[in-house]
């Protein structure tokens, strides 16, 4: 993802106050100072991190996909390489990455492929003349046994981080990712981060979306985002003492207050003679109605039941017609 | 109990009485609409280097030492980074030999430890060859050697890539097959698309990143 929460000029004055460089905001300019600068730290610097975005079982291979080059600058420059990477991210065969990729590059960015692909099998070898000395492989487990043990949760691991779900997203678009505060932004974030940092620590994730279905809909490798919203937010809600507990954290918006009110919404709903008690009650006693219910009428008038319910307007409409039932 | 025997043992778990999946790889999928006559092979890649502004020329096994001479003087490059020992590397000292005052041939034979410094300053331009291309990605194929190293395609500012127009293949999968890449990857494999970009900015289109800044493919159209 681009830094969408920085503009040209904003760069321009950062460049300018942390580089001493002359202020400008053409962007051609300002990414040939980013090369200049990064040279050198390439340059000099003694290990190299990366992430992965394929790891392949059968041939010990690392795939990284970029644009820009730095990827392979850090993987290959400095003497020391470390690849960090999720557990989710291994493949079994080498095949596997063709149509991975492909779906990856596409969606991330519309292309049919990255400028580099970058494949790195191992260190330097004996007679080699360039390349790391050492290349070590950290893999992250990181809450992802855990989204694994259950059979819908464990969807949220197809993810290839390609980004379209984010550059689809109308709460992403607009807030950018600083706004959800953890490494993972956007609707995946949003079904990952609870898993890796407890859901207790972000109760508020799986609600912050309008669930209007975008990112379900242009996940190439199908993730059902809007699905698995749903449910961390009814894990969200299980009661302490649930005796199925699927991940940590769940639980923590659970209010006993909220739970009666319904509970009571459902037997209410449920039961048509309680029902009609009800809308007897509500109509006849509708004068009642409290004014003051919080901050509600500060904005809007406060709610009142109308005279008549809608079953019996129906009943007298149908009693006109002549269609008794 | 190690981190590793805890990961594993923590999946297995999750998986016991549940049968794997079947593998449905699904050869038609990435292979049916990335399929080529030989004569479109060479437009189909030349169409998608060039979107992403690598610059191709279109010439001969026996012409292509005198173009890059050209090249080279048009752009003013002081010096070129050759692999002496391929057989590509032998035609350029040759050339070299027989026509004077071109730029300086250097040549990449000694650990990158001893001249990195020079390498990383004053190293304008590299010429290597490939492994081949993929018509349906427009990517170069790049398996770095001993005899051309790794940082020979990504630290000089600009990249000259010979190709033969035979070694263009179809697509991404037949190259594996073909290659029997499964059996054995080498410690470094590239796909090179196109010169180094970026959109980081505003989603502006920057060439030029961290990589080369300019990809200059020799197609030898006769080989």
């Amino acid at each position: 993802m681009t830094a969408i929460h920085k503009n040209a000029g904003k760069i321009a004055s950062l460049f300018h106050d942390k580089l001493g460089v002359e202020y400008t905001k053409d962007v051609d300019q300002l990414i040939q100072i980013g090369r200049k600068v990064l040279r050198q730290k390439f340059f000099e610097a003694d290990i190299g991190v990366s992430g992965v975005n394929f790891a392949v079982a059968e041939t010990g291979t690392l795939l990284l996909v970029e644009n820009e080059g730095n990827g392979r600058m850090s993987t290959t420059v400095p003497p020391v390489h470390i690849a960090v990477t999720g557990i989710e991210k291994v493949v079994e065969n080498l095949r596997d990455v063709v149509p991975l990729l492909s779906l990856l590059t596409r969606s991330a960015l519309g292309q049919p492929i990255t400028t580099y692909v970058n494949m790195i099998s191992g260190p330097r070898k004996a007679d080699e003349l360039d390349g790391p000395q050492e290349v070590h492989l950290v893999l992250l487990d990181n809450g992802r046994s855990q989204a694994f043990a259950d059979s819908e949760l464990r969807q949220t691991l197809n993810c290839i981080r390609c980004g379209a779900c984010m550059n689809h997203c109308p709460v992403y678009t607009r807030i950018g990712g600083h706004a959800y505060g953890e490494v993972y932004p956007g609707p995946i974030g949003k079904i990952i981060t609870p898993h890796m940092v407890g859901l207790a620590k972000v109760p508020d994730h799986p609600s912050a979306s309008s669930l209007c279905g975008a990112c379900g809909e242009v996940c190439p490798v199908k993730i059902p985002i809007p699905a698995l919203l749903r449910r961390l937010r009814e894990e969200n809600v299980k009661a302490p003492d649930n005796p199925n507990q699927v991940m940590r954290g769940q639980g923590s918006k659970y209010s006993p207050k909220e739970r009666f009110i319904w509970n009571a919404w459902a037997r209410l709903n449920s039961s048509p003679r309680l029902y009609r008690l009800f809308a007897f009650l509500a109509t006849r006693l509708r004068a009642l109605t409290p004014s003051n219910v919080g901050p509600w009428p500060q904005n809007h008038s406060a709610p009142k039941p109308a005279a008549r319910s809608l079953h019996d307007l129906a009943r007298d409409h149908l009693k006109a017609q002549g269609d008794r039932r | 109990m190690s981190a590793r025997d805890n990961i594993l043992a923590k999946l297995r778990k999750s998986l016991t009485g549940t049968t794997p999946v079947a593998d449905h790889f699904d050869v038609d999928l990435v292979t049916q609409t990335y399929r080529y006559a030989p004569e479109e092979r060479i437009p189909q890649l030349r169409k998608l280097m060039e979107a992403v502004h690598t610059e191709i020329h279109l010439t001969s096994g026996e012409g292509w030492t005198t173009l890059l001479a050209q090249l080279l003087r048009d752009r003013q490059l002081p010096s070129l980074l050759i692999a002496p020992t391929t057989a590509h590397g032998k035609k350029i000292t040759q050339f070299w030999a027989n026509n004077p005052d071109l730029p300086t041939l250097k040549a990449y034979n000694r650990p990158v430890e001893e001249w990195k410094a020079e390498l990383f300053n004053d190293t304008p331009a590299s010429l290597t060859g490939t492994l081949g291309a993929i018509a349906a990605t427009g990517s170069l194929i790049l398996w770095p050697t001993r005899e051309e190293p790794r940082l020979m395609s990504l630290v000089p500012p600009v990249h000259f890539a010979l190709l033969k127009a035979s070694e263009i293949r179809d697509n991404f999968y037949e190259v594996q097959q073909e290659f029997e890449w499964a059996q054995g990857m080498p410690t470094n494999a590239l796909l090179v698309s196109g010169p180094s970009k970026t959109a980081d900015i505003e989603q502006v289109l920057a060439y030029g990143a961290h990589g080369p800044k300019d990809l200059v493919v020799l197609i030898l159209e006769d080989q």
